[in-house]
């Protein structure tokens, strides 16, 4: 039975019980209840009817008696109906307790009935009377009335009697119910203990006989799947279902369960175990990978491989084929546990094991190979082991080599997967590293090539170098053999010309002294002394122009005179032997010399002449005067001889040229102009143009030669500038040795100069050193002034900055302007750039151009001549302050620079520039 | 004409064989009479600066140059300069120095003396530019700088520090473009149309004769500067010279080489490692077997 019928059987049968139970007790209720609705009811119901007649005849008997009081005709339809109303409900009562009153009691109800009914005539008679009967009250009655009204009292009695023996039969008959009611409650009291009794009994007895026949087949489960834990092979207990029920099925469910978990069980295991060899040959794949990580050497990576790879699948022979071109396999590698050479070199492609491998594309698994098979058909040779398997080494489709292993146990199918995924995988890896050397091979190659394009430059950087040097020596020797070629033939140029001028001029030389020395002498005499005889007028017949023309004859003889001494003398002159005498010649005494010579000329050539002394020019001049105007006439006589329209010009003018100042007599004409190539020839002596010149202005042509060499001399030079058809202008240059202005006093460095080398006159040099005291005197005491360097200019030449700043504060200090320049070529361009530059500090070594160079290249220039450079050097040998000088260094001064010692020396600079 | 250009190839070939071997002759004979050994030398670049010195020399070939210079060790001593390039420059390559001062000076402010080897020094202008960056990383006090060179006329020039004034300008461009922040001319004082280095950067520097093909280590350096020297070496040589530095390099110590010079050679690789790819700076790794 199950369990569940069990349960519904057991409280059914409760159920039952209880409904029994109820039902009883409600059954004993009811009794009850009817008992007491009996009693209640009924028996009540029967006393009330028998006490409303019992009522209703008393209100009756009462109406009646009023009736029969009533005076005749008093008596009131209403009372009449109201006791006939009365009797009718007696009826009705009596019917109604008749209906209902139990048998015993049905006599007495008939005899009430029968009663009433007579009561009822009497009452009608009664009632039927009145109409006619005049009642006058009671002692009025008449017997007859009496009659009727006693036997109506008789009748009405007796009901009265009858219905109280009514009621009291009821009322016992209710107490006999009250009575038995009693009893039967009793009795129920006791039917429902002993039922409630049982029922409990029968509860607890179905309960538990339930209860322990689950708890039985549910023990015998759990004791079966309670030792599921303790099986651990793999099979579980199973339950034997013999039972229907519930635990029947859960016994059921179980077995199922179990059986269930036993497949999975089985099927855990055998994943576990796949697992497991999935991981061996993922372990041993990755181990053989990682061994052969990074091996970018062919041969090294397949002994690393098969190192490797035969131990792990314990092979003892391995070889390892690499196809070459021309479908060869070569073996790269071997394998073997005693260390022998094993394996053939080069398999052809479809040759044997190996060649079949290669050539199909497909894994070869020998198994129980007799050993000479494998000896002679594999490539292990004379190996023996009995199990071989080849596998192709794949890539890009295509195979690269063979893989041969050999065992002496057949290979697991564990290890032929291994092997199967390695060869796989390996070709991707050979491929790379054949890829590897080809760009290493490449890269190799590149970088030889790279290396020997660096040595090729470096060579050739080094020739190159060693071409400059040559080719810069060579330059050298070029330039200087050009120069010395050059020189050689200025030279021979010089002497050929000095050649041919000498053979010239002698050869004039002698033509004219020939011809006309001594001749010349005694016709100038006899001039000479008439001449002077007629100026001398004794006999006063001459006028006095006569007589001053007699004059100039005169003087013009005693020149010619002397100018015949001259050229008798110029061999003499020319050989230096002429003596100079400086003298201190006023200008205006020159010009007066000029005007009275020349201007009788002018006047009467008709031409112009004007005689100037420029501002500036000196009052007087330390020359030799009879020189001076010698040359002086003869250019003048040469202007006026050759100018026959026009004017002649003299003037006189002071000139700077650099630091030199020249005085400088010149005489201009508009004459007929001497040709460029004629204008160098005419200083030499005995020349004169041309012939026709000769013949048609006259002259000896030695008044140029002589004055060059006089003019030589007086230590200066004559030029010419001309144009043919134009004029000429002659100027002489005459050094300002001796020069006196007003407002200039004389450098005294400059009158030393002029002391030691030109000047012999010792008068003149006494003349002239107060000067130089006075003005020594002016430059101390300007030395002395409080701030001599302020608003100066002064140029730092230096590369070094440090330097450069030092020196700008020190002298921005005293107020100089401070121009900075970082070498010699900057400074150049500086000097070009400020023309108001009073001093410069020079370093000596600076990139580019050093100093030395500098101050060359400065020095150059005409005027930077007297700028003072200062040369700032930190080397201390004596020779070098000698270089600083010698490459035109004012002055010198070692670094690091003292201060005040700078600061002294270019106060000293700066005077003495400011004094100039 | 087919058959005339390959016999002209030929002979051409022939030539070049003949020119090798004499090539290889003249060096063992130079080796074993001299003890000079250019034996490893790059083939290419000894062949030129041989038939340039033959043609010096107004002789035809390199087998007549071999027995004048045999028995006139004056023409040996002008092949020995022929041999010995001497390019060379103030910061050379300015961004090598650029990178040693960013890659290798941090390395070596740890070390309480440093030790350098500049081998193929030539003329000494690298090493001065090494003595003032060292100077500028406040490193030179304890820097010591060896100097060496195989061709000692060199290095006597190397000793007086001398340069050219005309290459100031650009070695003052390089100095300025290898990080040099100070003023070049700190560094050298002006003589006519030389500088010269001055005595300070000399102090920390010992010039010494050494020839990488023959000798041996001499000490053990935290840095070896070796610049364009391998590009006159064969791989046999590289490869003494390789293991020479090896030996001569402290752990992690770095070997700088030339621009155009790579280490290509697998075994030497495993030593160096590479430190600046461009500027070719290796390091050496202390040898572990994996």
């Amino acid at each position: 039975m199950k369990i569940k019928t069990k349960l519904y059987l057991g409280f059914i049968a409760i159920i039952c019980l209880l409904m029994f139970f109820g039902t009883s007790v409600l059954y004993i209720f009811n009794q009850q209840r009817d008992n007491i609705s009996e009693v209640v009811t009924e028996n009540y119901e029967r006393v009330r009817l028998a006490n409303e007649i019992k009522y209703i005849t008393e209100a009756t008997a009462t109406n009646i008696r009023e009736v029969l009081l009533a005076a005749p005709g008093e008596v009131s339809e209403d009372q009449i109906q109201l006791i006939r109303d009365y009797r009718r409900e007696a009826t009705v009562a009596i019917d109604a307790l008749q209906y209902t009153a139990k048998e015993d009691t049905l006599i007495l109800v008939s005899s009430i009935r029968l009663l009433n009914s007579e009561y009822d005539s009497r009452i009608e008679f009664i009632l039927d009377q009145s109409h006619g009967l005049t009642f006058s009250g009671l002692n009025e009655f008449s017997p007859q009335e009496r009659e009727v009204v006693e036997l109506n009292n008789e009748i009405r009695q007796a009901l009265i009697t009858e219905i109280d023996a009514f009621t009291l039969a009821e009322e016992e008959s209710m107490d006999l119910a009250l009575l038995e009611s009693e009893q039967t409650y009793q009795n129920a009291i006791s039917i429902f203990t002993t039922l409630a009794v049982i029922s409990i009994l029968f509860v607890i007895g179905i309960s538990l006989s339930v209860t322990r026949s689950i708890n039985r087949s549910i023990n015998k489960v759990r004791s079966v799947m309670t030792t599921i834990g303790d099986h651990t092979t793999g099979k579980l207990p199973r339950i034997d279902v013999r039972r229907k029920d519930e635990i029947g099925d859960i016994a059921k469910a179980y077995n199922h369960m179990a059986a269930s978990l036993e497949q999975i069980t089985e099927k855990e295991k055998q994943l576990n175990d796949s697992l497991i060899s999935d991981n061996w040959i993922k372990t041993e794949y990755a181990k053989i990978a990682d061994s052969l990580q990074g091996v970018q050497e062919l041969k090294r990576f397949e002994e690393l491989f098969l190192e490797n790879i035969a131990p792990t699948v314990k092979a003892v022979f391995g070889v390892f084929y690499l196809k070459e071109e021309g479908n060869i396999l070569r073996k790269q590698a071997s394998y073997a546990t005693e260390d022998e050479v094993i394996g053939e070199e080069t398999i052809k492609l479809g040759q044997g094991l190996v060649g079949q491998c290669a050539a199909n594309n497909k894994v070869m698994h020998l198994e129980n190979l007799p050993s000479d098979y494998i000896a002679t058909t594999s490539g292990l040779g004379k190996a023996q082991p009995t199990s071989l398997i080849l596998l192709p080494i794949e890539f890009d489709r295509g195979v690269i080599g063979v893989l041969e292993l050999a065992k002496f146990e057949p290979f697991t199918p564990l290890q032929v997967e291994l092997l199967e995924q390695i060869s796989q995988s390996i070709g991707v890896s050979i491929n790379q590293i054949l890829n590897h050397i080809k760009i290493s091979d490449l890269l190799a190659e590149s970088q030889m090539t790279t290396e020997e394009l660096q040595s090729q430059s470096e060579e050739l950087q080094q020739q190159q170098e060693e071409l400059k040097s040559i080719n810069e020596k060579l330059h050298e020797q070029y330039k200087k053999s050009d120069e010395k070629t050059k020189e050689l033939e200025q030279i021979k140029l010089d002497l050929e010309e000095k050649n041919r001028n000498i053979e010239l001029s002698s050869k004039y030389k002698s033509e004219f002294l020939a011809n006309m020395s001594h001749e010349l002498r005694t016709p100038l005499n006899s001039i000479l002394i008439l001449s002077q005889l007629l100026h001398e007028n004794e006999k006063g017949n001459l006028t006095k122009d006569q007589v001053e023309h007699a004059e100039t004859i005169y003087t013009s003889g005693k020149d010619l005179l002397e100018l015949i001494n001259d050229i008798l003398d110029l061999s003499k002159i020319e050989s230096g032997k002429i003596d100079v005498y400086a003298e201190e010649v006023e200008i205006k005494d020159v010009k007066a010399f000029v005007k009275r010579q020349f201007s009788p000329i002018a006047k009467q050539k008709g031409l112009d002449f004007n005689i100037s002394i420029h501002p500036g020019t000196p009052r007087s001049v330390l020359t030799d005067d009879q020189r001076l105007k010698q040359i002086l006439k003869n250019l003048l006589s040469n202007a006026f001889k050759f100018t026959t329209v026009g004017s002649v010009e003299f003037f006189v003018k002071r000139e700077e040229m650099g630091s030199d100042s020249n005085l400088v007599f010149s005489v201009k004409d508009t004459g007929i102009g001497i040709s460029n190539e004629k204008q160098l020839a005419i200083f030499e002596a005995f020349y004169q143009g041309d012939g026709t010149t000769t013949r048609k202005y006259g002259g000896t042509g030695l008044g140029l030669s002589i004055s060059r060499e006089l003019a030589q001399l007086l230590g200066g030079s004559i030029e010419v500038q001309s144009k043919e058809g134009e004029g000429s202008t002659f100027t002489l240059y005459l050094p300002n040795s001796c020069e006196n202005t007003d407002d200039l006093f004389i450098d005294f460095g400059k009158a030393a100069v002029t002391n030691e080398s030109e000047i012999t006159n010792e008068e003149s040099l006494s003349r002239e050193e107060p000067e130089q005291e006075k003005a020594q005197q002016v430059d101390f005491e300007k030395i002395k002034s409080n701030k001599p360097l302020e608003n100066k200019r002064v140029l730092i030449v230096d590369d070094d900055m440090r330097n450069v700043f030092a020196l700008t504060t020190v002298l921005e200090n005293h107020q100089m302007k401070v121009l900075f320049a970082e070498n010699g070529k900057e400074a150049i361009e500086m000097l070009e750039e400020y023309q108001d530059i009073d001093i410069v500090l020079m370093d000596i070594m600076m990139p580019i151009m050093d100093g030395y160079e500098a101050m060359k290249e400065i020095r150059k220039k005409e005027c930077f001549k007297e700028l003072p450079i200062i040369a700032l050097t930190a080397k201390a040998m004596k020779h070098d302050k000698a270089k600083c000088i010698e490459a035109g260094a004012s002055d010198y001064i070692s670094k690091p620079v003292d201060k005040e010692q700078l600061l002294s020396l270019m106060k000293v600079w700066v005077y003495q520039l400011e004094g100039v | 004409m087919f058959k005339i250009n390959n016999a002209r190839k030929d002979s051409k070939q022939i030539q070049n064989e003949i020119e090798k071997l004499e090539v290889e002759l003249f060096l063992e004979g130079l080796y074993q009479h001299y003890g000079f050994d250019f034996r490893n030398y790059a083939y290419s670049s000894l062949k030129r600066r041989l038939s340039l010195r033959a043609n010096l020399e107004n002789v035809k070939s390199i087998s007549e140059l071999q027995g004048k210079v045999f028995r006139e060790p004056e023409i040996m001593k002008r092949l020995l300069n022929d041999l010995s390039i001497n390019v060379t420059e103030m910061y050379r390559d300015p961004s090598f120095f650029k990178a040693f001062r960013t890659e290798v000076v941090p390395h070596l402010r740890s070390e309480p003396s440093i030790r350098i080897w500049h081998a193929g020094c030539s003329s000494g202008e690298e090493v001065y530019s090494m003595a003032i960056l060292l100077h500028e990383e406040g490193l030179l006090e304890k820097s010591q700088i060896y100097a060496t060179d195989m061709n000692e006329t060199i290095l006597e020039k190397a000793i007086d520090g001398e340069i050219s004034i005309r290459h100031m300008k650009s070695y003052t461009k390089n100095y300025q473009q290898s990080g040099g922040e100070k003023e070049f001319s700190e560094y050298y004082t002006v003589n006519d149309d030389y500088v010269s280095i001055k005595p300070f950067l000399k102090e920390n520097i010992v010039f010494a004769h050494h020839n990488l093909v023959t000798d041996h280590s001499f000490n053990e350096f935290h840095v070896i500067v070796c610049r364009n020297v391998f590009i006159y070496f064969n791989a046999e040589l590289k490869n003494r010279v390789y293991h020479l530095f090896n030996e001569s390099l402290s752990d992690n110590g770095f070997l700088c080489f030339g621009n155009k010079e790579t280490i290509t050679d697998r075994d030497a690789l495993t030593f160096f490692k590479e430190v600046d790819p461009i500027e070719k700076i290796y390091r050496k790794e202390s040898f572990k077997k994996s």
